[in-house]
């Protein structure tokens, strides 16, 4: 591209400055730049100084500053919000971006009761230095990088020196290098080329918006990617375990913390085996259960004319239903939508002797349960997993759930995030 | 490196799979003419076993059995150690797969072939891991297995419907001599050490302190196998059972949540062991043929595989012709000679190192 073409831009800016036979000219994209910087710190100061020899020196204290040499750079350079200055001689560029963004908000997606309710945000010099802030150790490094063809977004590498392991650096710098995107938008988008298997249904890194727990992965010697213009961070190597842990739990005191941290556990157990049993239970072994409860599930199964798996995926997939659109609507009808939803499913289904009611009972533990889980990547992993346990259960009973979690225990255990083990219970070594 | 607790998973997952290896079973047949001494004795031998083995083993960190041997010995008595003992994993993995499908085919009414089949596939997919993956996957099942389990003793303890006369009674008729076959199959709880050999290089080496507790909670599985059983069918009673384990659980009453049967989960719980059991024991079995020709990552592990699948598949189909508990007793057999025979060669390697 020429500069000529940059031309046809509307919000292209040629600005020519004269003060008698001084004169400079400025380039700049007018949407990207900060005029009133601009005519603050070049333009006045050109009036005020008289020597040409003593302007330049001036543009030379700048903080990001450059001799432009070809067209090409010049061009590079107008677009990533820098301003172009050609004196007699010479072309110089100095930065002058503007970047808009949101102010600081709360976090919306990772509430917590107690915690800092801050997140990052998605300038990136505005989330690191909320993260400087909070991690005040002359150990914390932080690198530059820049990533996608079109997009040219900035990356931040950030990491503790004394901590992480360097090996998990270099492998990583090599892995950034060979990236080939067009745009780079998010942080899920960044770990998709950082994961080694594509096919892979957990999240490897964990996407945080929260710089308390970026600075609590940074301290535990972990490696955390800003991506401008996206409020998420990425942290890496993580394990399974990181993934069940709220930025409350080191808030609470110590017995609080462990109980809701054993909740959760037993959440994901039940979201994931729950349903799956249900079905294997009341299909093939419904003498293991008390009679009472035998005779109350199959008499409130008297009038449903399916098998149980097909009720149970049935109500599900409905109750998959309702979570999507409760998220994607926009807000004013989402809450109408799962009122229907909710009424449609829950009341009416079994009215209408479609569904029984203690299936009610158990497709509304496992909605419920699933939403414990705080970080939404392993959420909708989990979700997603429910069902190839449904139809193990439905198939081969109890016994083929017990096949099902040896098979996604056998998976994750072999799961490795940048090198370190995935599932490992305790990483003590003499223990 | 992984921390010494591993020694003690891998230990307790043997000895829990003694269900399945009919251990009880066979101690019955002698329980009134000298299988409590039997017991005793292979408590015995069994400390011995193992810290004659731990101190041999400790004074060659980080190494696998290959590196240990390959010092002084011929190459022809190591290929045929590791031979045998690739043999002796791939018999014992039919046996214990044989084992739990009778079960399954007793007590669940379920299409048992297919059943089977996953059986395999999840093996050949489980064998294939990383050596670390599989002792991360044992420290979590046992972390799912054993409250269940102290539940069960709970429950054995609290239950007014033991017959305590019985176990009383059993005591009765120790004065006889030991009978060689209760001894080795007592002593297989003791012997999880051979298949450790492939796992030990990834290890920590461990202390006596640990060995103890090792020791310790072996002596307690052991014990409560055998006389648990006793508690509920009496003396007598528990010599007619075939699968004395399930309807054990089967007579006690577990009524506090909305389960009334526990039998269900026991052969669950059961299953899992065996098929955690079963991985670990072919892994080691595919680790010693890997080892013994030298082609770790090549193509010979898939040779070890299909023989794997082939075993198993050709022994399922003669599988109502088999009477497994004379071939669990041939298995200890032949595992008690190997192992006399791998500790004098550690010995006979130490001494020459030394």
């Amino acid at each position: 591209m020429r500069l000529n073409e940059l031309k046809k831009n509307d919000d292209f800016i040629k600005r020519e400055v004269k003060y008698g036979e001084r004169k400079i000219t400025l380039y700049y994209l007018k949407s990207i730049c900060d005029e009133e910087k601009i005519t603050d710190t070049i333009i006045s100061p050109f009036y005020e100084i008289f020597k040409m020899d003593t302007f330049v020196d001036y543009i030379q204290s700048f903080e990001e500053w450059a001799i432009i040499d070809k067209e090409k750079v010049a061009i590079d350079k107008i677009f990533g919000g820098n301003v172009v200055i050609s004196l007699e001689d010479k072309i110089y560029a100095v930065k002058m971006d503007k970047f808009e963004s949101r102010s600081i908000s709360e976090s919306s997606e990772e509430s917590v009761l107690q915690g800092p309710k801050d997140s990052l945000s998605e300038k990136i010099s505005t989330s690191l230095n909320i993260i400087r802030n909070r991690y005040r150790k002359d150990t914390l490094i932080v690198k530059n990088h820049k990533l996608g063809q079109n997009s040219k977004t900035n990356l931040i590498v950030l990491y503790d020196n004394t901590l992480c392991d360097h090996e998990n650096l270099l492998y990583l710098n090599n892995k950034l290098k060979n990236i080939e995107v067009d745009l780079l938008q998010s942080a899920g988008q960044l770990q998709k080329f950082l994961m080694d298997r594509k096919w892979c249904p957990f999240p490897l890194f964990l996407t945080t918006e929260r710089p308390d727990r970026v600075v609590t992965n940074l301290s535990q010697g972990k490696i955390v990617f800003l991506i401008e213009g996206s409020s998420w961070a990425l942290i890496g190597p993580a394990r399974f375990y990181d993934f069940f842990k709220s930025m409350d739990d080191p808030v609470e005191l110590p017995i609080v913390g462990k109980f809701f941290i054993l909740i959760r556990y037993i959440a994901v157990i039940i979201t994931l085996f729950f349903p799956a049993l249900y079905v294997a239970v009341i299909s093939y072994t419904p003498e293991i259960l008390k009679i009472q409860f035998a005779l109350l599930i199959a008499g409130s199964r008297i009038s449903v004319p399916f098998p149980s798996y097909a009720e149970i995926i049935f109500m599900m997939i409905m109750a998959e239903f309702l979570s999507e659109a409760s998220i994607r609507l926009p807000r004013t009808i989402s809450s109408s939508a799962t009122t229907v939803g909710g009424l449609i499913l829950g009341q009416a289904a079994s009215e209408a002797g479609l569904i029984g009611d203690v299936m009610i009972v158990v497709i509304a533990t496992v909605a419920l349960s699933i939403f414990v889980i705080p970080i939404n990547s392993m959420h909708q992993a989990i979700r997603v997993l429910r069902y190839p346990f449904i139809i193990l259960g439905s198939l081969f009973g109890a016994i083929g759930v017990l096949i099902g979690a040896f098979a996604l225990l056998t998976y994750l255990c072999n799961l490795r995030s940048l090198g370190k083990p995935y599932m490992q219970l305790l990483t003590n070594k003499t223990l | 490196m992984l921390g010494q607790r591993y020694y003690i998973y891998l230990f307790y997952i043997n000895a829990l799979v003694s269900v399945t290896a009919c251990i009880p079973q066979l101690l019955y047949k002698n329980r009134y003419n000298g299988s409590l001494t039997s017991l005793a004795l292979s408590v015995i031998i069994g400390a011995i076993f193992i810290f004659l083995f731990q101190s041999r083993i400790k004074k060659f960190p980080r190494q696998n059995i290959l590196e240990i041997l390959d010092r002084d010995l011929p190459n022809i008595l190591i290929k045929a150690y590791h031979s045998l003992s690739f043999l002796l994993s791939v018999f014992a993995g039919v046996l214990f797969l044989n084992s739990i499908m009778q079960i399954i085919r007793e007590f669940a009414p379920l299409n048992s072939s297919m059943i089977f089949y996953c059986f395999l596939l999840l093996i050949v997919f489980s064998i294939l891991i990383e050596t670390n993956s599989i002792l991360f996957m044992l420290e979590i099942v046992i972390l799912f297995v054993t409250p269940l389990l102290l539940l069960i003793l709970l429950r054995f303890f609290t239950d007014h419907l033991v017959l305590m006369d019985s176990i009383k009674e059993s005591f009765t008729y120790i004065v006889h001599f030991p009978k060689a076959h209760s001894v080795v199959s007592g002593l297989f709880i003791f012997t999880g050490y051979t298949n450790l050999l492939v796992y030990c290089e990834h290890i920590v080496s461990i202390n006596k302190k640990h060995l103890l507790i090792i020791w310790f909670i072996l002596c307690c599985v052991l014990f409560s196998t055998y006389f648990i059983p006793i508690g509920y069918f009496g003396l007598k009673g528990v010599g007619l059972e075939n699968y004395v384990w399930v309807t054990t659980i089967d007579s006690m009453h577990i009524n506090y949540f909305f389960l009334e049967r526990m039998v269900l989960v026991f052969i669950l719980i059961l299953i899992g062991i065996t098929l955690m059991y079963l991985i670990i024991n072919y892994h080691s079995a595919i680790r010693m043929l890997q080892m013994m020709t030298d082609d770790i990552g090549g193509k010979i592990k898939w040779f070890g595989i299909v023989i794997v699948v082939i075993s198993a598949l050709v022994t399922q189909y003669y599988a109502d012709e088999i009477n497994l508990l004379t071939f669990f007793i041939y298995y200890f057999v032949f595992r008690f000679i190997l192992d006399l025979i791998l500790i004098f060669l550690l010995f006979y390697v130490t001494k020459k190192a030394s």
